[in-house]
C-alpha cells in the first residue's frame, strides 16, 4: 500500500527525470491561433500582459485544454493568470504547468469554458501579471534626473501553436520612449504612449532554437517602483466588540533607479516647491472601505504624525507620508491599521455558522507589487470548522491558535501565504465560514467573572488571617 | 438629631469601617490623579520613551525580555563604545529593567500580552501611585492618617517629582522614589517597634533600591545619620539597636549582590558612615549592657578607656586602609556636592550636564509651590513633638535641602520630605480650624488643673518644648472661616500650578518637538526620528555612527546602530576623542574617524529652526573635554575671537571655521538662502557668504528641518590621493566644464544676437 503522498513524490520524480531527459512538455498540436493581440502594459511598475486570441480547433476531436506560455526570463515571475471567454464573459480556469524545461517559458493549461468542437472557434482573453520584468536603466540616477525603465521580451508572442496573424502592443507609462527595438520595414509604429509591433503572419510555434528574437523598450517612468518585500496583514474579528480590526505591516523598498550621490536636502526642498514628478516615494494613499475608522500609521520608532485620514460611510482614505522620501534602493517599513464595524462583513448562516467576507488585499492605490503576502485571519476564541474560498491560489496555509488579551485557549487563526503578488488582486474578497457557538461566546466573560471573583475571595480570606504571634 | 449625628461622627469605634473605606477610596483617587496627571505627554504626543537615558533603559529592557535574565546579567554590548564595548550587565542598575520585565511576564501569565514599550512608558506613572501610598504610610507614622492622606495627595502631584516620572520618562528615578519612601517607612516602623522583621523588610527594600538607582547612597548615609543623631541625643535604645543592626547587616550583604555595586559597600568612603555607625552602635550597646552590671564610678573610667581606645584604633585603621587604597577615597562626583565649582575645574564632563548645575532659587517655588513655605513649619512641628521618627524627618530635611541646592536633579530627593512636612502643617492647621464645635470657655480653675495634669504627663514622657502647650481652641467663626478659606485657595492654586507645570514644562518627550501652525493646529517636528529611522533602514547593519555622547542612547535605541560614545560616560578619554574629532580640522579628524572605523557622523543643527539645544551650542564642552586630554592639540582659547566672543559668523576664528563641527553644521546651508542672506536663527548671526568646504565627508542625509545632519565618511581615494587634492582636482574639473558650458551658452547667445 502506498500513501497518496508517496505517489505524488513518485510522480514528481518521474517528471523531473523526464525533464532531465530533455523530453519537454509535449503540447498536442490541436489548435491554431487565428488572430492574436498581445498587449504589454508596463505603465504600472510591473508588467500586465493581456492576450486576446481567437483559437480554432484543428483536430478532429473536441478539445478542452489549451496551453499558453508566458516568457519569464531572469528574476521575473508570473504573479497570476486570469482567463475568460471574451464574448460570453465566462471565466475559465488557468493552471500552471509544473514544468520548467522550456525556460524561460512558463506554461499555463487553460481549461476552456466549453468544449470546443472540431473547426470551432472561441475568443479568449487571458491576462497575466508579471513581476520583475522591468529594470531601471540607467541603474543609478541623480536626485532630480528622469527615471527610465527597460522591458525585454519576445518579438512574437510565444505559443506552442501556429499563429496566423498576430500583433503586439506595448504600452509605456508616458510618451517619452527614447529607445526601442526597431526590426525595420515599418515593423513598429509609435502613437502616443503605445508602440505597435506587427502584424506578423504565420508565426511558427515557439522553439528555443534558434534563439527567438527579442524586443527591448526603454521608457520614462516618473513614478516610484513600489515593491513590498513583505506584507503581514492581520484581520481580527471580535464578536463582542462588534469589530473588524485590520493591521498591515509593510516592508517597503523602492525598486527604481538608485540614487547616484547622497541625498541632498537643499535640492529636495527647493524642488518640492513646484512639486515635480519624482521617482521617490513621497506618500502612499490607502483607499479603504466606507465606514473605516480609528486609522493609525506607525513604524518601529513610534507614531508618524504625517498622515491624514478621512472617512465617511461610502469611502475612506488614509493618506500617509513616510518619514523620509524613499528613493530608489531605500527601504522603509511601517504599520497601518484601522477598524470597521463587523456587521458589514459578517453574516450569520444556519445555526452557529457565520460567513465572513473581507478583502484579501487592500494596500496603496499606487501600483505596487508584493514579494510575500501573509494574510492572517483571526477568528474568535472557540471558532471551529473553518473553511475558506480564496479568489486566487494560496501558496501555503497554516492554522494555529493566536493567544492574546484574556484568552484561555487562544483564537482560532488561519494564515495564508501568497508569494509574488501584484495589486490587480486588490479588493478581491475572501470568504471564510466558521462555526461559533454561544457557549464559546460566553467563555470570556465567564472567565473574567470567575477570576475577578476568586481574586476578591482570596483577598478577603487573606485579610482575615491573623499572623501575629501572641496577643 | 444633630447631637446624635455629631457623636456618631466622632465616635471612633462606630466610624472605623467607614473611615477605612473612605481612606481606601481617597488613596485610590489620589493614585488615579497622580497617574492621570502624568499622561499629558501620551495624550498630546504618543506612547513614546522620552529624552536620552530612558532610551537605554528601554533598549536594555527589550534585551532582558528577549534573551532572559541570565543573558542580561552577562550582557556584553558590542554595539556601544565602539571599539571598546561595554559590560552592560555589570555596569547598570538592573532594578528598573527587571521590574518591567517581571510585570511583562506577569501580565502575559494572565494572558494580557501588553507591549513592553507600553509597560516601560507607563511604569513611572504607575509607580507614582505607589509612591503616594508609601508617603501616606510614612506620614501616618509621623502624625496621623489625615496628614498621611494630605501628604499622599501632595506627593502625587508635586511637580518636583512629576518632572522625573511622567509617562515615557522611563528612568531609574521612576521606581526609585517609591523605593526611597517605602524603605524610609519601613525604617521608621523598624525603629519604632524595634522589630527585626521590619528591619529585615527595610533591608529587602533597601536592596531593591540599590538595584534600581545610584541614589541609594542617600539612604545608606541618612539612616546611620539618624541613628547617630539619636545616640548623640541620648536616645539609644534596644529598638534602635535591633532595627539598625538587622537593616545594616542584611541590607549591606544584599546590596553587594548587585554586580555594579559589588564590594563598594566595604571599600569606598561613601559607604563608611553606615559601617562606622554599625561599629558605634555595637559599642554603645555594649556600654549600655555594662552599665547594668558595673557600678557607676567604675563604669565611667571603663567607659572613658573603652571609648578612647576604640576611637584611636578604628580611626587609625580607617586612615591606614585609605592610605593603602583598600578603601577608595571620595569620588569626584562626591566632591562636587560640597564644592559646586569643583566639577567645572576637574571633571568638565559632569559639569556639562545641565541637571548637575546648582539649583536656581525660583525652581524651588516652581517645583514645590506653596509646599516650600509650609516645609519649615512642618519641620518646626517635628521639633515640638520630637519623637525618634521626627528626628528622622529633621535630619532628612536638612540633608535634602542642602543637596537640592547643589544639584538640580536632587530636587527629587527633597520633594518627598517637603510633601510630608507640608502635609503635617496643613493637617495641623485643619485639625485646629476645622473643629465644628466651639470649645466651651473653660474656668480658670479647670485651666490650671489641665495645665497641671499636662505638666505631669509631659514630665512623664520626657518631652520638652511641648510643655508650654496649654489648652487652645478657636472661638471665633470668622477666624475659622478665613483660615480655612485661605488654605482652600492655596490648595486649589497648588493643584492649578501643578497641572500647569506638568503640562507645560515636564510633558515634552524632547524626541518630538511640537509647534503651532498659523491656524493654531499642532505641528509635530519629528526630525530626530526621521534621521534615526533613516539610519535604521538605509545603512548597513554594522555601520558605526559617531555623534556627541548625548545622542548615543537614542541612536542605539531608535537607529539600532553601533555608537562610539553614549550617555553612560564611563570612558572620558573616548569621549574626548570624539570631542577632538569634532573640534579639529579635517586632516586630523579624518584620521580619527578612519581609526575608529566610523561610517557616519551625526550632528544636531538648530540654525534653521531656532532649536537652541544643538551641537554648536554644546561645542565648547566638546572642546573643553578634548582639551582636558590633549591640552596641546585642542585649545579652548582658539575658538574665541580676539575679543573673547564665541562667534560663528564672518568674525569666527580660523580654528572655529576649520573645525569639523562647524563645517558639518553649515555645509550647504548657504544655498538655502539668497546669496549673502544666510542666517543662523539660534545664534542670530549672519553667516559668511562662502560656505564651508568638506573634503573627507559626504552629506548623506539631512532632515526636513535640518535638525539632524548625517555625513558619510568617505572611503580612501581610489587613486591613492588624499581627499583634499582629490576634491580640488574634481572641483577644478567641474569648474572648467562649467565655464566651458557657460562659454558655449554665451556663444549661442552671441550668435543669436548676430542673427538678429
Amino acid at each position: 500500500m502506498r500513501s497518496p503522498r508517496s505517489r505524488v513524490s513518485f510522480c514528481a520524480t518521474l517528471l523531473l527525470a523526464a525533464s532531465h531527459l530533455g523530453s519537454s512538455l509535449t503540447v498536442p498540436q490541436v489548435f491554431k491561433n487565428t488572430n492574436l493581440l498581445r498587449t504589454i502594459d508596463a505603465s504600472k511598475g510591473y508588467v500586465k500582459e493581456t492576450i486576446a486570441v481567437i483559437i480554432e480547433n484543428t483536430s478532429d476531436k473536441p478539445q478542452t485544454e489549451y496551453y499558453l506560455p508566458f516568457s519569464v526570463p531572469g528574476s521575473s515571475a508570473v504573479s497570476y493568470v486570469e482567463c475568460k471567454d471574451k464574448k460570453e464573459g465566462t471565466p475559465c480556469n488557468a493552471e500552471a504547468v509544473d514544468d520548467s524545461s522550456d525556460f524561460p517559458l512558463k506554461y499555463y493549461k487553460i481549461t476552456l469554458p466549453a468544449t470546443l468542437q472540431p473547426k470551432g472557434q472561441v475568443t479568449l482573453s487571458i491576462s497575466a501579471g508579471i513581476t520583475g520584468a522591468l529594470e531601471p536603466i540607467p541603474a543609478i540616477i541623480g536626485q532630480g534626473d528622469k527615471q527610465f525603465l527597460s522591458y525585454t521580451g519576445d518579438r512574437y508572442a510565444p505559443s506552442p501553436y501556429l499563429t496566423e496573424k498576430q500583433k503586439t502592443k506595448f504600452r509605456a507609462a508616458n510618451g517619452e520612449i527614447p529607445d526601442y527595438t526597431d526590426f525595420g520595414a515599418k515593423d513598429v509604429e509609435k502613437t502616443g504612449f503605445t508602440l505597435t509591433y506587427g502584424p506578423y503572419d504565420n508565426v511558427k510555434p515557439w522553439k528555443s532554437e534558434p534563439k527567438p528574437e527579442s524586443l527591448t523598450v526603454r521608457f520614462e517612468f516618473t513614478m516610484p517602483v513600489i515593491y513590498m518585500e513583505k506584507l503581514e496583514r492581520d484581520i481580527e474579528i471580535s464578536h463582542w466588540g462588534n469589530n473588524l480590526a485590520t493591521e498591515e505591516r509593510y516592508w517597503m523598498t523602492n525598486n527604481g533607479a538608485k540614487l547616484k550621490d547622497q541625498f541632498s536636502r537643499v535640492a529636495w526642498a527647493t524642488s518640492s516647491y513646484y512639486n515635480p514628478p519624482t521617482a521617490a516615494i513621497k506618500s502612499l494613499l490607502f483607499p479603504l472601505r466606507g465606514g473605516s475608522k480609528d486609522a493609525y500609521f506607525t513604524d518601529e520608532v513610534g507614531n508618524v504624525s504625517t498622515s491624514r485620514f478621512r472617512s465617511d460611510t461610502r469611502e475612506a482614505v488614509l493618506d500617509i507620508k513616510p518619514r523620509f522620501p524613499v528613493f530608489g534602493g531605500w527601504n522603509y517599513s511601517f504599520v497601518v491599521g484601522w477598524n470597521n464595524d463587523l456587521p458589514g462583513y459578517l453574516r450569520r448562516g444556519k445555526g452557529d455558522e457565520y460567513i465572513l467576507k473581507v478583502p484579501l488585499l487592500q494596500g496603496p492605490s499606487q501600483s505596487t507589487s508584493y514579494g510575500e503576502v501573509e494574510v492572517t485571519i483571526i477568528l474568535p476564541e472557540g471558532a471551529t470548522d473553518i473553511k475558506y474560498l480564496a479568489p486566487i491560489t494560496i501558496g501555503k496555509e497554516e492554522r494555529f491558535l493566536h493567544k492574546t488579551f484574556m484568552d484561555t485557549l487562544g483564537r482560532t487563526s488561519v494564515r495564508l501565504t501568497i508569494n509574488n503578488v501584484v495589486d490587480d488582486l486588490k479588493n478581491k474578497d475572501i470568504i471564510v465560514t466558521y462555526n461559533y457557538s454561544a457557549s464559546a461566546a460566553f467563555r470570556k466573560p465567564l472567565v473574567v467573572l470567575v477570576s475577578v471573583f476568586s481574586l476578591y475571595v482570596i483577598s478577603a480570606l487573606l485579610a482575615r488571617i491573623d499572623l501575629s504571634i501572641g496577643k | 438629631m444633630a447631637p446624635a449625628q455629631a457623636s456618631f461622627f466622632k465616635d471612633p469605634a462606630s466610624t472605623q469601617n467607614i473611615r477605612g473605606i473612605l481612606r481606601v477610596v481617597i488613596l485610590l483617587t489620589i493614585a488615579a490623579a497622580s497617574i492621570s496627571s502624568r499622561l499629558f505627554s501620551v495624550i498630546r504626543f504618543e506612547s513614546i520613551i522620552h529624552e536620552f537615558d530612558p532610551w537605554f533603559n528601554f533598549r536594555a529592557t527589550k534585551y532582558l525580555v528577549k534573551h532572559g535574565f541570565f543573558e542580561f546579567w552577562n550582557w556584553f554590548d558590542d554595539r556601544t563604545w565602539y571599539p571598546l564595548g561595554r559590560v552592560t550587565g555589570g555596569t547598570l542598575y538592573p532594578g528598573l529593567m527587571v521590574t518591567s520585565g517581571a510585570i511583562w511576564h506577569a501580565l502575559r501569565m494572565i494572558s494580557l500580552p501588553v507591549d513592553i514599550r507600553n509597560i516601560c512608558v507607563l511604569l513611572a506613572p504607575g509607580f507614582s501611585g505607589l509612591t503616594a501610598f508609601a508617603t501616606y504610610l510614612f506620614t501616618k507614622e509621623m502624625k496621623d492618617s489625615s496628614a498621611g492622606l494630605l501628604a499622599a495627595a501632595f506627593m502625587g502631584i508635586a511637580p518636583g517629582y512629576i518632572s522625573r516620572s511622567v509617562a515615557g520618562s522611563y528612568d531609574n528615578e521612576a521606581i526609585a522614589i517609591f523605593l526611597l519612601m517605602f524603605t524610609f517607612y519601613l525604617w521608621i516602623k523598624a525603629a519604632k517597634l524595634g522589630s527585626a522583621m521590619w528591619g529585615g523588610l527595610c533591608a529587602l527594600f533597601y536592596f531593591y533600591m540599590v538595584s534600581a538607582w545610584g541614589g541609594y547612597v542617600f539612604i545608606t548615609n541618612l539612616i546611620p545619620l539618624h541613628v547617630f543623631v539619636l545616640i548623640l541625643m541620648g536616645r539609644y535604645s534596644g529598638r534602635i539597636y535591633v532595627a539598625y543592626s538587622s537593616w545594616y547587616a542584611l541590607g549591606t550583604l544584599a546590596s553587594m549582590q548587585v554586580p555594579f555595586v559589588g564590594f563598594l559597600p566595604v571599600r569606598t568612603s561613601e559607604h563608611m558612615a553606615p559601617l562606622g555607625i554599625f561599629g558605634l552602635i555595637q559599642l554603645v550597646a555594649f556600654v549600655d549592657y555594662l552599665r547594668g552590671h558595673v557600678s557607676s564610678k567604675q563604669f565611667n573610667t571603663l567607659l572613658r578607656a573603652i571609648v578612647v581606645v576604640i576611637t584611636i584604633v578604628s580611626f587609625s585603621g580607617l586612615v591606614l586602609l585609605t592610605v593603602t587604597n583598600v578603601i577608595a577615597p571620595w569620588s569626584g562626583r562626591f566632591y562636587s556636592l560640597w564644592d559646586t565649582a569643583y566639577a567645572k575645574i576637574h571633571i568638565p564632563i559632569i559639569a556639562s550636564v545641565s541637571e548637575h548645575q546648582p539649583t536656581a532659587w525660583p525652581s524651588f517655588f516652581f517645583d514645590l509651590n506653596f509646599l516650600i513655605w509650609l516645609f519649615p513649619a512642618g519641620v518646626y512641628l517635628c521639633f515640638r513633638q520630637l519623637r525618634d521618627e521626627h528626628v528622622f524627618v529633621i535630619v532628612y530635611s536638612v540633608m535634602a535641602s542642602y543637596f537640592s541646592g547643589v544639584m538640580v536633579r536632587l530636587m527629587l530627593t527633597l520633594t518627598p520630605i517637603v510633601c510630608v512636612s507640608a502635609a503635617m502643617t496643613v493637617s495641623s492647621i485643619l485639625d485646629a480650624y476645622l473643629e465644628l464645635d466651639t470649645p466651651e470657655e473653660p474656668d480658670e480653675a479647670e485651666i490650671k488643673k489641665a495645665k497641671k495634669s499636662k505638666d505631669a504627663s509631659v514630665t512623664a514622657t520626657g518631652g520638652f518644648l511641648s510643655s508650654k502647650a496649654p489648652y487652645i481652641g478657636i472661638y471665633s467663626i470668622t477666624s475659622k472661616v478665613s483660615v480655612i478659606a485661605s488654605f482652600s485657595v492655596y490648595l486649589v492654586l497648588f493643584v492649578l500650578h501643578c497641572t500647569w507645570v506638568t503640562s507645560n514644562a515636564y510633558s515634552s518627550p524632547s524626541v518630538v518637538l511640537a509647534s503651532r501652525m498659523p491656524d493654531g493646529s499642532q505641528h509635530i517636528i519629528d526630525d530626530f526620528r526621521e534621521a534615526y529611522y533613516w539610519l535604521r533602514k538605509n545603512t548597513a547593519e554594522d555601520a558605526k555612527v559617531m555623534s556627541w555622547w548625548d545622542y548615543g542612547y537614542q541612536i542605539g535605541g531608535m537607529a539600532d546602530r553601533t555608537t562610539l560614545v553614549d550617555n553612560n560616560t564611563w570612558n572620558n578619554t573616548h569621549i574626548a576623542t570624539v570631542g577632538k574629532a569634532m573640534a579639529s580640522g579635517e586632516a586630523v579628524s579624518y584620521e580619527i574617524l578612519r581609526k575608529h572605523e566610523v561610517d557616519y557622523v551625526l550632528i544636531i543643527f538648530g540654525g534653521l529652526l531656532g532649536y537652541s539645544g544643538d551641537d554648536i551650542n554644546k561645542f565648547l564642552w566638546m572642546v573643553r573635554i578634548a582639551e582636558g586630554v590633549w591640552p596641546n592639540e585642542v585649545q579652548e582659547r582658539k575658538f574665541f575671537t580676539a575679543r573673547g566672543e564665541y562667534k560663528i559668523d564672518a568674525d569666527a576664528t580660523d580654528t572655529m571655521k576649520n573645525s569639523l563641527m562647524y563645517k558639518m553644521s553649515y555645509y550647504n546651508y548657504q544655498s538655502l538662502f539668497p546669496p549673502g542672506q544666510a542666517t543662523d536663527r539660534v545664534r542670530g548671526a549672519k553667516l559668511p557668504a562662502e560656505g564651508p568646504v568638506l573634503n573627507t565627508l559626504d552629506e548623506a542625509f539631512t532632515t526636513e528641518n535640518w535638525i539632524v545632519r548625517i555625513y558619510k565618511v568617505k572611503d580612501l581615494d581610489t587613486f591613492g590621493r588624499d581627499h583634499f587634492s582629490a576634491r580640488a582636482f574634481e572641483s577644478g574639473k567641474k569648474k572648467a566644464r562649467k565655464t566651458g558650458l557657460g562659454n558655449r551658452a554665451t556663444g549661442k547667445k552671441g550668435r543669436r544676437n548676430v542673427r538678429v
